[in-house]
């Protein structure tokens, strides 16, 4: 494989994490019309809740080291969905409910206000250390079937309480790489199907192209909106599994810089578009591998406001994205 | 008890600053209605072009080239951060809502990245800038440090009444008719485009006069200065003060004193477990206490009577 194909396909693994975190975040603006600045603590709260259950000593509770690889993996992208998704259902409901329909400027100062909440309740219960993505215990390397995904790691032995000799294996590049294809993929397609198939989905889009309208023919948003947040917590929940997994530094404030992206991405997608936010970030993702492959180093600096630049760009030329309608001008 | 003073004078005039670059935001959010969050980036126009002006001070110069040299760099502090409000107005005139706190945002975190990775002016480190005016050391500490803190809070003052004077003004009203329901006014016959950039270089030179001052009095400036949580929490003060110049400027002292209050466990009466769990725990209590007033009164405290926005 080429260095340019490598690059392509870094960049559109980093591209489809930000589509993730973009998809909750436009499906939110699309129903709540809420800007979610704390979007990127669900992230960071997927990500811790995935790196707690995969230190969890599953070796106990299985009978095959592969079942252990496989469960560790499996229990811990459920996790990271379900504590993004515990988190993000939470804040709708301690935070945004009372202010949504009032001002969207206090809304999203309640947005900021629940991100900068979040952050310092992160600080205080995880600690501000960056923490990556523990190894995985297996009794013996060579019961597990696709060994080649596992390499001995150099780190300390898991457990101090094991009573079988563990072996601590962590997952080679190749096998982060699949299994952050195949993780993709399922959330991914799990998404469109959630939102264009199901009737949960139909009732969320309804609201969000005319509540008034969706109220009419009896569709209620309030639930609406609870499910909306609930599975964009969870989708954020998975890319905050899958970023521990493959870039680690897991830390309080690691949501905000792909928080900010995934918001790029969901406007130049077009805002309350699902196939836009995909779209925006992998946009994104590739232009920015690409661009810290080629170009000179000193444009490095710039990794980060290249997202919006692109944004401004987008906002002067097309401000409804690739894909959205025109929303949010009147209020 | 001459701590007390220094650190009460100190405060006074970083309050100062704060509500200087508060009557800005007033003017774009609480006037024009726009919906900023790039205002750090004009104070930081400001702040940065001071910094510049106050490095072409020759060691040993004169004191009249001192106050030359100050004059000026509010002078060009103020335009440029006005000229960088014209310049980002300018493109994005026809976009609302939303999409205009976008372009605002990304604004100020682009100026940020520039600044953050350009050597020449301190990249992340920032940079300190030349004292113009004596610095408070020595005997006469307290002195120099109560002028300052009488000029700045005189600045402050002044600012404030200057906002709620325009506020009455032709322009004024002009801008919170388009705030209130910009296609009645524009039938009216007012020129929404001008009232936005007018409106956008008073606001943005505002901002940067607080940058100025900041830079002059603390004597370094770096990026982390002018962050996204700074400007969001000047625009909460904003809110909370219900738009006008005088409400936000009574929220920043209430909201600065408890800041600092909790910092000082109260003046030294909170002690113990509670004290030591509030301390540990400020930031998450001041988010939490901002997010439930947020709930409660989302027009602010005290909230002038505005036409309520509906969905």
């Amino acid at each position: 494989m080429s260095y340019l194909w490598a690059q392509i396909v870094n960049g559109l693994m980093l591209g489809c994490m930000y589509g993730l975190i973009a998809v909750g975040f436009s499906l939110v603006y699309g129903v709540a019309r809420l800007m979610n600045f704390a979007h990127g603590e669900f992230f960071m709260a997927g990500a811790f809740g995935a790196l707690f259950t995969a230190e969890l000593p599953l070796w106990k509770w299985s009978g095959g080291a592969g079942a252990t690889v496989f469960g560790t993996l499996a229990l811990s992208a459920l996790a990271g969905a379900a504590s993004g998704a515990v988190v993000s259902v939470l804040v709708e409901r301690l935070a945004y409910r009372r202010v949504r329909r009032v001002s969207r400027t206090a809304t999203f100062l309640v947005a900021v206000g629940a991100s900068i909440l979040l952050q310092q309740i992160g600080f205080k219960v995880f600690t501000a250390s960056p923490r990556g993505f523990p190894d995985v215990c297996i009794p013996d390397p060579a019961a597990v079937p696709l060994i080649s995904w596992l390499e001995p790691s150099a780190g300390l032995p898991c457990n101090a309480l094991a009573t079988p000799p563990l072996r601590a294996m962590a997952l080679s590049p190749s096998g982060t790489s699949a299994v952050t294809f195949v993780v993709l993929a399922l959330a991914i397609s799990g998404a469109f199907f959630f939102v264009l198939r199901t009737d949960t989905g139909l009732a969320i889009r309804a609201v969000s192209i005319d509540e008034k309208s969706a109220r009419s023919i009896g569709i209620r948003p309030q639930p609406a909106i609870v499910m909306t947040f609930a599975v964009g917590g969870a989708l954020a929940g998975i890319a905050g599994f899958l970023w521990s997994l493959r870039y680690g530094g897991v830390q309080p404030l690691m949501g905000f810089i792909p928080g900010v992206k995934a918001f790029v991405a969901a406007v130049i997608g077009g805002v309350g578009s699902v196939t836009g936010a995909v779209l925006g970030g992998l946009l994104l993702g590739l232009l920015e591998t690409l661009s810290f492959a080629y170009l000179p180093g000193e444009v490095s600096g710039y990794k980060d406001a290249l997202a919006l630049l692109l944004l401004l760009v987008f906002l002067l030329i097309r401000p409804h994205g690739l894909l959205g309608r025109k929303l949010g001008e009147a209020a | 008890m001459e701590l007390i003073v220094d650190y009460t004078l100190t405060h006074l005039v970083y309050l100062s600053i704060l509500v200087i670059f508060a009557a800005g935001v007033v003017v774009l959010y609480g006037l024009a209605g726009v919906f900023t969050l790039g205002h750090q980036g004009f104070m930081a126009i400001g702040a940065y072009l001071a910094a510049g002006i106050a490095g072409l001070m020759p060691s040993g110069g004169s004191f009249g080239l001192a106050a030359a040299l100050l004059v000026a760099s509010v002078i060009v502090g103020v335009g440029g951060a006005a000229a960088g409000g014209l310049l980002l107005t300018g493109p994005s005139l026809r976009l609302g809502g939303d999409y205009m706190a976008l372009a605002t945002l990304a604004f100020s975190e682009i100026l940020l990245a520039v600044i953050r990775n350009t050597e020449a002016l301190g990249g992340m480190r920032g940079i300190d800038v030349v004292s113009l005016l004596p610095r408070a050391s020595g005997s006469a500490r307290l002195a120099i440090l109560g002028t300052y803190a009488l000029a700045s809070v005189a600045m402050a003052a002044g600012s404030v009444l200057a906002v709620r004077r325009l506020g009455c003004s032709r322009l004024g009203i002009a801008l919170r008719a388009l705030r209130d329901d910009e296609l009645a006014a524009r039938s009216m016959g007012l020129d929404n485009r001008q009232a936005r950039l007018i409106s956008f270089s008073l606001g943005a030179g505002l901002c940067g006069l607080a940058g100025c001052l900041y830079a002059h009095f603390s004597g370094h400036v770096s990026p982390r200065d002018f962050g996204f949580v700074q400007g969001a929490l000047v625009l909460l003060y904003v809110v909370l003060g219900g738009s006008t110049a005088v409400g936000t400027a009574c929220a920043i002292a209430v909201v600065y004193i408890l800041d600092e209050g909790l910092k000082l466990r109260c003046f030294g009466l909170l002690t113990g477990v509670l004290g030591d769990t509030l301390v540990n725990w400020k930031d998450a209590i001041l988010a939490g206490l901002l997010i439930a007033l947020l709930a409660w009164r989302p027009y602010g405290l005290l909230p002038a009577d505005r036409m309520r926005s509906k969905r």
